[in-house]
């Protein structure tokens, strides 16, 4: 249960708990814990994970409190890093872990070693990477043939999705998981900021590439360009700036760089493009991975290699 | 006189003389119309049959569209206030290019497509029911399937462009999905390819031309025969066996997919001509279509029966042929009598005018 804590066993036992909001202290310092380590890509699913009863409430506090930051994206990214952990350990887990766990989430019928379900309900929640496409299943009358691995793919995006429909509402809890949840917006606030010059030492491998081609190479592809802007964006420089790394391209002409700069910034549709993931970048040929990639995405990398290089120039 | 003047005066006839039947659920859909355009107002909604029926004689629209989409607020703008319930699943099959006025060939070949995903596709993959499954004419270029389910009137756009990457997928997506060890579904259809084209260069060493490879690709393929058939490396195949392999999905990939339009499918708040509605192109009438295999277009879809216009030709036209019967070719500035339909049918071409109503 502590290692499944969304399962229907952990949920029940939790019922039985008949939790007080108001008593709940240590644990939910525990919660934010748990979602601190998750953002932090610290808790990944691995066997040594040691897990004690309190897992299994932190899942659910934790939920309440991202929600309570009122933050999708941060609800987004908490959501992802369960469902990878999820992943993981069902992974390694047996088949009879994996179809109790799968129950929770999926009706599913077990037909001559794979697990069959409605092509409808598949594609409705099918996980975002190659090997869950359809084209790479059995898909007959109307149902959908998973293997094992693909099964625990759509437990991992059931549960993402899950995660994403949390709702709290403020009036309905006491003071102390308000106070939780701002500090928890207040740390993804220092992991995220992006202070003072744009670091280029923080680069993902792959955007450290795609910019020295911009300055060395008169005709970088439009993807590379197109992924290159959609994470300039995010890491928040300027448009000024932004534009004068294009500026040594062969084709390179302002109005029309710029245009495509403010599409990829959202500036204007108001929708900014968020970074391709890791799995993307390399679906495209443009992901040149190295022992310093540990995130599931070029921001996470910039993120997380940022703040801890404004971490150590503070110590 | 005017062809607009002309073209609706007869439209306006038409719609006076045959009542127009509400589509299912009509409240919840959204109605676009045009003259000049396809589309040159839309976020129209109708609250009764007689309401729409009044429209169409009131503006005898020479273009008439409605949602696949059903909506709580039709008339709503902008778009995300209409409020989306569901939409049927669509897709469409358009000829795009052909020379002559009545393209009965291309047609042809729209049909086969037509065929092809129902009966490869939507019948015995997605275990859709062939009654749910509606084909109409779209009254001028090509076929729009529809698919009244509830099983996938739910599908959100995502899931909608995965069926489109099911049905038409790119070569080398299936490439990378390639996995010989699995015996179902397209990684079935690929490992029939290769056993195919291993077959044919076996009879004829020269066979790798016929598939627009290089020699290297084939003697890699050759090389690695047996992890093709059988087990998928871990780390994928080596670059030239991908070459390879990519001209072999790309030969087959003719037969296997089917050439949907996908914008329409995945674009769930597209508007599509309406059946039952008349075409301002081609005079032609969109319906729904009972037998696909004996449908002719351009004998089924003609309403206008009327006795014979005077027309005055403005451009060369080649011959084409209307209910069975062979018209043109005509030079222009000739004048010619012809039946109403092949009157109206020329004039919404845009290549004659009448001289009369």
């Amino acid at each position: 249960m502590a290692k499944y804590p969304f399962s229907d066993e952990a949920r029940e036992h939790i019922q039985k708990l008949n939790i007080e909001f108001g008593n709940i202290h240590d644990e939910l310092d525990y919660a934010l814990n748990r979602v601190r380590l998750l953002l932090d890509g610290e808790m990944k699913g691995n066997s040594r994970e040691s897990l004690s009863e309190a897992d299994i409430i932190s899942f659910p506090l934790a939920k309440i409190i991202v929600s309570l930051a009122e933050d999708p994206y941060l609800l987004r990214q908490y959501a992802r890093a369960e469902s990878r952990r999820a992943e993981n350990l069902l992974s390694a887990d047996t088949g009879e872990n994996l179809e109790r766990l799968a129950s929770s989430f999926i009706g599913y019928e077990k037909k001559g070693g794979f697990y069959v379900i409605g092509l409808a309900e598949y594609l409705n929640a099918i996980p975002e990477n190659e090997e869950s496409k359809l084209v790479n299943q059995k898909t007959e009358g109307g149902k959908v043939y998973l293997t094992p691995g693909a099964l625990i793919g759509l437990v991992a995006e059931k549960l993402y999705r899950s995660i994403l429909e949390t709702r709290a509402k403020k009036k309905d809890f006491p003071r102390h998981f308000l106070a939780a949840s701002g500090e928890l917006r207040e740390y993804k606030r220092t992991i995220e900021e992006i202070k003072g010059p744009v670091e280029f030492a923080a680069f993902p491998p792959c955007m450290r590439k795609i910019y020295q081609d911009l300055q060395t190479q008169p005709n970088v592809g439009h993807n590379a360009r197109f992924v290159f802007s959609t994470f300039l964006g995010n890491i928040n420089m300027g448009i000024e700036k932004a534009l004068a790394l294009f500026s040594k391209q062969e084709n390179f002409n302002e109005k029309i760089a710029r245009y495509h700069l403010e599409h990829a910034y959202g500036i204007r549709s108001g929708t900014k493009y968020s970074v391709p993931s890791c799995q993307k970048m390399a679906a495209y040929g443009l992901c040149y991975k190295d022992s310093t990639c540990k995130w599931p995405s070029p921001i996470f990398y910039y993120k997380n290699v940022s703040a801890r290089q404004r971490r150590n120039a503070g110590n | 006189m005017q062809a607009i003047e002309f073209i609706k005066h007869h439209f306006r006839e038409y719609y006076s003389r045959r009542k127009l039947k509400a589509p299912y659920d009509l409240q919840k859909r959204e109605f676009g119309f045009g003259d000049i355009k396809k589309i040159d107002y839309r976020h129209i909604s109708f609250q009764t049959e007689a309401e729409m029926a009044k429209h169409f004689i009131d503006r005898a629209p020479l273009y008439a569209s409605y949602s696949a989409a059903y909506y709580e607020f039709p008339s709503a703008r902008p778009m995300p206030r209409k409020s989306m319930l569901c939409a049927d699943l669509i897709f469409e099959f358009d000829v795009h290019s052909d020379e002559s006025i009545a393209p009965e060939k291309a047609l042809q070949s729209a049909k086969e497509q037509t065929f092809r995903l129902i009966e490869d596709f939507l019948v015995p993959d997605f275990g859709i029911g062939a009654s749910k499954i509606f084909v109409n004419f779209s009254g001028n270029r090509g076929y729009h399937i529809h698919v009244f389910d509830p099983a996938v009137q739910n599908l959100d756009a995502k899931a909608r462009r995965e069926i489109i990457d099911y049905i038409k997928p790119s070569p080398g997506m299936l490439m990378r999905a390639y996995d010989p060890s699995k015996d179902y579904g397209w990684h079935r259809k690929i490992r029939r390819g290769l056993a195919e084209y291993f077959d044919k260069r076996n009879a004829n060493e020269k066979a790798y031309r016929d598939y627009g490879m290089k020699k290297a690709w084939d003697t890699a393929l050759v090389e690695n025969r047996e992890t093709l058939m059988r087990l998928r490396p871990r780390d994928g195949f080596k670059e030239s066996v991908n070459h390879g392999m990519e001209a072999v999905i790309q030969k087959n990939i003719p037969n296997l997919t089917a050439d949907v339009d996908e914008p329409v499918t995945f674009d769930m708040a597209r508007l599509l001509r309406m059946p039952d509605t008349l075409h301002g192109g081609s005079g032609l009438l969109a319906m729904t279509v009972k037998n696909l295999d004996s449908f002719n277009p351009f004998r089924d879809a003609l309403v206008f029966y009327n006795p014979p216009v005077k027309i005055k030709v403005l451009q060369p036209v080649k011959e084409f042929i209307l209910n069975d019967e062979t018209f043109g070719p005509y030079r222009e500035g000739g004048n010619a009598s012809v039946p109403q339909y092949a009157a109206l049918y020329m004039v919404c071409k845009g290549v004659a005018e009448a001289y009369e109503l």
